[in-house]
């Protein structure tokens, strides 16, 4: 399949690709690693006038241990974060998800940035930094911005950042307790039918992946567990009051169900409990 | 637009449009028909080439974005004299192929995946060659060339 | 499937109805709609959605099955197809207006049928593009048309919109676009999830 045609340039920098992009507006697309948009775009579902490639900006490839945080640049590849000595001692759980992500070739060339402005809800890393109370830090003409993670996710594909914006870092607290991460999916490299986040930070904080149209936090897992709820009468909650899809893989039913299975395995590794 | 690519260490420039695939570039315009298009939706591999080293799917590539990068298909595997790669050897060897249009892509995904994993356990094969599918063998005879080839010892 | 929005309006159910059924006064508020042209009854036109990086172009036509002043109930048939051969759509839209307390509550269930790559889709992205779509059309309306007889000419409009239908010099026809755009806008959003459902992850 061939995309239709499309202007193409390579920014050379974070101000050029900004430039390029409130010249042309929503005409324009950012190009990191391209696994998200290319496929869309062979389909000519996304049919942009220009790509602006960003893909090349080592000075966004970064893993960096800031005292309390951990800042990642948006152009670091799953393979890169998966790898780093950084995020597997301060952030594991965000390691870890990066190196679940599609496969070894998909990794190559997948990007952070690129898979959280992405926005899609099937998507492991935005529950990851959901999961973890991270904050994206966008770039536009107007300055910096800092958008905690709770905010950016608006519906399905569409994230806080302006046509004019571009991602440049996710920053996320380091978590020293436990975590897990959930996925279940038929067959190797598949997207999740249902997979889950959970980080046990004080009261554990759970986010779902692929229940509605954005990354979710399971709040009435949450509030139950706050409550003093057991795991397993909290995970049981796990489906309420959710409008998960029903598609090819698995009905609406079968994706609540699914979730209380898993929250409830994601509750019991992260906290480190027996049941 | 003007694109200067490195394949199988011989320098190439062409002029190309943004949109053309990687793997239209090698194929159609290199004739390097070695890399195959299985699903053109970035899930079977059987495109699979490594670019300045690593395993990418080259159907989700567009060739500008390879510009000034080192490619290396399956055309670039054997040695100077035909003399097979290692992997293709134990490919051969082993009876990892049946019809043969996921071997290239098998063969690329697996020296990727050698050189940051070199001594892997059967199971880091299975989990290490995810990104490629074959309707054929059942994958048993594969990982087991995979591994021999681990283990020959003949992997710079 | 079915597909239900719903959203209130602070004016009687008389006003509501007339404003909603003033295809000319609404038509402005409709993202990314465009009239093409009115045979008898029929409207055709077609509709730009964006979802994030999808933009979708349906061209299609739609006609009122009923409108009933008496029940308040309107009812139109739609049908599309994506520009670029993503498949085709049929809605028949229900549409009924309650007086309620604050004013008026419009209740519309849209039936929709798709064909081709779009029938492996799941309902919850398009309910939420709808409920999009309608909650702009909805603040549209009401900082505009439904704010008063002065306010149509300088309220604030909506951000996004593919097609500006803000001009001042638009002909009356293309104002009619209304009830073709609210079909086209829920047939538009059902070939969304195409990619990534046929595909591995990315």
């Amino acid at each position: 399949m061939i995309p239709a045609k499309f202007g193409y340039r390579r920014a050379g920098s974070v101000e050029e690709a900004l430039s390029n992009l409130s010249e042309h507006g929503d005409e324009a697309k950012l190009l990191a690693g391209g696994h998200s948009l290319v496929p869309l775009m062979k389909l000519r579902l996304a049919t942009p006038s220009l790509l602006v490639d960003v893909g090349r900006l080592a000075e966004l490839s970064y893993v960096r241990d800031t005292g309390d945080h951990v800042e990642v640049g948006a152009l670091t590849c799953h393979r890169d974060l998966a790898a780093s000595a950084v995020a597997r001692t301060h952030v594991p759980v965000l390691a870890h998800v990066a190196g679940q992500v599609g496969d070894p070739q998909v990794r190559h060339r997948g990007t952070i940035g690129g898979s959280i402005a992405h926005g899609d809800p099937a998507s492991d890393l935005p529950a990851a930094v959901l999961a973890l109370g991270g904050t994206l830090v966008v770039r536009g003409p107007q300055g910096r911005r800092e958008i905690p993670a709770t905010e950016f996710f608006r519906g399905f594909l569409e994230t806080a950042i302006a046509p004019d914006e571009m991602l440049t870092e996710v920053r996320v607290p380091k978590v020293p307790g436990g975590w897990s991460f959930q996925k279940l999916s038929r067959r190797a490299q598949d997207w999740a039918i249902v997979g889950v986040v959970a980080v046990a930070d004080g009261s554990p904080r759970v986010s779902l992946v692929h229940m509605g149209s954005t990354p979710l936090r399971a709040t009435t897992v949450e509030e139950a567990l706050a409550d003093g709820a057991t795991l397993a009468e909290a995970a049981s909650r796990a489906g309420e009051g959710l409008d998960p899809p029903s598609d090819i893989n698995a009905s609406a039913e079968f994706r609540r169900h699914l979730a209380t299975v898993l929250v409830h395995r994601a509750l019991v590794e992260a906290t480190g409990a027996g049941v | 637009m003007k694109v200067r690519v490195t394949v199988n260490g011989a320098p190439y420039e062409h002029d190309l449009e943004p949109r053309l695939l990687l793997v239209h570039y090698l194929r159609d315009v290199l004739g390097l028909t070695g890399t195959n298009v299985g699903c053109d939706t970035s899930s079977c591999g059987a495109c699979t080439i490594l670019l300045n080293g690593d395993s990418v799917k080259s159907c989700t590539v567009l060739a500008v974005q390879a510009d000034g990068a080192e490619v290396k298909t399956i055309e670039g595997m054997a040695g100077s004299g035909g003399m097979l790669h290692p992997i293709q050897e134990a490919f051969s060897e082993h009876h990892g192929l049946q019809c043969g249009f996921c071997t290239p892509g098998m063969v690329m995904a697996a020296a990727s995946f050698l050189e940051e994993h070199p001594d892997p356990t059967e199971a880091e094969v299975r989990e290490g060659l995810e990104g490629n599918l074959c309707r054929c063998t059942g994958y048993h005879n594969i990982v087991k060339a995979v591994l021999a080839a681990a283990r020959s010892g003949e992997l710079g | 499937m079915e597909l239900t929005n719903q959203f209130v309006v602070d004016v009687p159910v008389e006003q509501a109805w007339c404003v909603l059924t003033d295809v000319e006064r609404i038509a402005p508020c409709m993202p990314g709609a465009e009239l093409q042209e009115v045979d008898g009854k029929e409207y055709r036109g077609v509709v730009k959605v964006k979802v994030g990086p999808i933009t979708a172009q349906y061209k299609g036509k739609a006609t009122f099955l009923e409108q009933d002043a008496a029940t308040h109930r309107a009812v139109l048939r739609a049908e599309g197809r994506e520009t670029r051969g993503q498949g085709n759509a049929t809605a028949i839209i229900t549409a009924i207006l309650e007086p309620i307390r604050e004013g008026t509550r419009v209740s519309v269930v849209t039936d929709l049928t798709v064909t081709g790559r779009a029938t492996q889709f799941g309902r919850g992205v398009m309910a939420d593009v709808s409920n999009k779509l309608v909650g702009q059309f909805v603040d549209c309306l009401e900082l505009t048309v439904l704010a008063g007889p002065t306010a149509d000419e300088d309220g604030p409009r909506t951000a996004e919109e593919p097609v500006d239908l803000l001009e001042v010099a638009v002909p009356s026809l293309l104002k009619r676009a209304a009830p073709l755009v609210a079909a086209l806008a829920a047939i538009a959003i059902t070939a969304m999830w195409l990619a990534r459902r046929k595909s591995r992850q990315h």
